[in-house]
């Protein structure tokens, strides 16, 4: 029964992306509606709480998904989205790392607001410290704990959206906590 | 099973993720294992920690610029990234632009600072280059490599740079973001002029903007000197505190000088830390940061911190995943005379992550340490085609900064 309403979730899923991909602002509206806290939620907690970068990844995971992807259903929608938005972020972060970007030296349009450091400090100070110390991870430790302090995925959901079995989640979430805990020692008595 | 340690399960232990034998099982362990319970409060630590992450709704343009993208495919991103379109004539009319004018910017800059008679705000010697290998002065014995050129010899210290003439006049603008930040010699905090001092106490943050190229924001407890500014360079320094810089401006234009070292922008997002005796942490965000100290240079990639000690010089870049036992090895390498032992520690400690400093370390190394390293490194990261091992041995500078370059691909992958 489990697997036929699973089934079922898919293919309702499919019609919904098809529907999109078809050019149906309904169909648009919906699927962003439904998922948009998701997706600008990881991105927002990937890249250490700047609203503009989560905002622009959102953006190009929902283009994306209206235009270009073909969600065949072998997995669920919610699933194959983080691995989308997950990917987006990974590619933003790879670009406004290298060094010698000249759109960023000369930018084409006026300067981008960020939610500065002093802003996170002021709205809820331990959280700003902590988002902005996962920021610092690698991608491999930090997304997994974004998938499960943020979106609250158990580990076998986690697994599934990574590709990788739970052993490794557990691992990398186990080296995530033990970073945390090592750069953000002097909150011990915060939380 | 007594022997058996959990140390792996422990995320999974106190999130609750096992099945109640397994917890109970490990529970039991803990009772009378000092060594997991002792990673059992670091784990909870950090999962009390990650438990304050929150999800938060898209703001409302999102979907409006979704929208327009689909219905005409013209309208900008958000611009938090601008999309490179290669193929876009104005794109391409633009870059050219910024190339002509990043040449004439350098070649401004060159001319300035080499020919120059007196120089209008300190002094930074050296080209363009971000090879950190490039006039790294060896230490713990290392022969100097062929190639290098001093960098920064006698370079700018926050006391040498005030003898530069500056402008008397510029000023940069200050926004309070907490308490009463001063400005010494001013009756408000809202500009900072040449030569003069920001200072916060515990409860006051500002934010200064650096000219027309980013912003810095000083952190509590901290003093801060504006050290000269002019469309060649833009100077602070550091005294003590912390700041943190996002700059969006060519390498080498903006600099910060702190008791220990000068960080030199190549473009980037970071915080610089600096402690009462002089000695300074820098975290680089995104980008890449040269720290500078006596014609030894690091460049210090996001993702990776460096440290300087005051009468001790500049430390090696590591990753900020680096181990503990990793950073502790390179200490004692950087700042104790740990010497061959030291690398020894190192080496045997270097995983993935610590690739960065493996490559810094291949010239500051002594040569019968060398060899170590760079079998360490090529574990991780094979040397490109034209790179051998005689060569990196022998300090070969294209080869070393062909090497680099395979470094900078893994790292940023």
């Amino acid at each position: 029964m489990e697997r036929i309403a699973l089934v079922t979730e898919n293919r309702s899923d499919m019609d919904l992306v098809a529907a999109c991909r078809s050019g149906s602002r309904d169909a648009m509206r919906r699927l962003y509606e439904e998922n948009q806290r998701r997706v600008y939620s990881i991105a927002l907690n990937f890249f250490g709480g700047d609203i503009d970068k989560a905002a622009d990844a959102t953006q190009q995971v929902f283009v994306k998904l209206f235009t270009k992807m073909d969600f065949r259903g072998e997995a669920a929608l919610t699933t194959w989205l983080y691995r989308l938005t997950i990917n987006q972020c990974i590619d933003e972060q790879r670009k406004s790392r290298r060094l010698l970007n000249l759109e960023e030296w000369f930018p084409l349009s006026e300067p981008v607001t960020k939610m500065s450091l002093a802003d996170e400090m002021q709205s809820g100070e331990i959280a700003a410290e902590v988002q902005k110390v996962i920021a610092s991870l690698r991608p491999k430790l930090r997304i997994p704990i974004v998938l499960k302090y943020v979106e609250g995925l158990s580990y076998q959901e986690i697994a599934d959206v990574l590709k990788c079995s739970i052993g490794t989640v557990s691992s990398r979430l186990n080296r995530g906590h033990k970073l945390l805990a090592a750069k953000l020692e002097h909150l011990r008595n915060e939380i | 099973m007594k022997n058996r340690h959990y140390k792996e399960q422990l995320s999974a232990f106190v999130d609750q993720e096992l099945s109640k034998d397994d917890r109970q099982l490990i529970a039991e362990h803990l009772l009378h294992c000092e060594s997991c319970r002792s990673e059992y409060q670091a784990v909870k630590l950090g999962v009390g920690l990650a438990a304050n992450l929150s999800a938060a709704e898209a703001p409302e343009n999102v979907w409006r610029s979704i929208e327009n993208e689909i219905r005409d495919g013209t309208t900008p991103r958000l611009e938090a990234f601008a999309a490179p379109r290669w193929f876009d004539i104005t794109r391409i009319a633009a870059f050219a632009t910024a190339i002509l004018v990043v040449g004439l910017v350098t070649f401004a800059v060159y001319r300035g600072l080499f020919t120059a008679e007196t120089r209008t705000v300190g002094q930074i010697p050296r080209s363009n280059s971000v090879s950190p290998d490039v006039g790294v002065v060896p230490v713990n014995g290392a022969e100097q490599p062929a190639i290098e050129t001093p960098v920064n010899a006698n370079g700018p210290t926050p006391e040498n740079s005030e003898t530069a003439p500056v402008s008397t006049t510029a000023s940069w603008d200050v926004e309070t973001i907490a308490g009463a930040p001063k400005v010494a010699g001013a009756m408000s905090a809202d500009r900072l002029p040449v030569g003069e001092y920001l200072e916060t106490d515990s409860r006051s943050r500002a934010r200064i903007e650096v000219a027309s190229i980013g912003n810095v924001e000083v952190g509590p407890n901290s003093r801060v000197k504006l050290v000269g500014t002019n469309d060649k360079q833009h100077r602070l320094a550091l005294e003590r505190g912390s700041l943190h810089a996002k700059i969006f401006a060519p390498p080498r234009l903006f600099i910060v000088d702190t008791p220990s070292g000068a960080a030199v922008d190549l473009g980037c997002e970071y915080t610089l830390e600096v402690d009462q005796a002089g000695n300074s942490k820098l975290n680089v965000r995104s980008g890449f940061v040269a720290l500078e100290d006596a014609g030894r240079e690091s460049i210090v990639p996001a993702g990776a911190s460096c440290l300087t000690m005051k009468g001790k010089g500049l430390g090696t870049p590591f990753s900020t995943e680096a181990s503990p036992e990793f950073v502790r090895a390179l200490r004692s390498f950087d700042f104790a005379n740990g010497g061959s032992r030291a690398v020894k520690d190192i080496v045997e400690q270097a995983d993935l992550y610590d690739i960065v400093t493996l490559w810094h370390l291949l010239s500051r190394v002594p040569r019968n340490d060398r060899s170590a390293v760079y079998d360490s490194l090529t574990r991780f990261v094979s040397p490109p085609e034209g790179v051998t091992r005689e060569g990196v041995l022998n300090l070969n500078k294209p080869m070393l900064e062909k090497y680099r370059e395979a470094v900078e691909t893994v790292w940023f992958n």
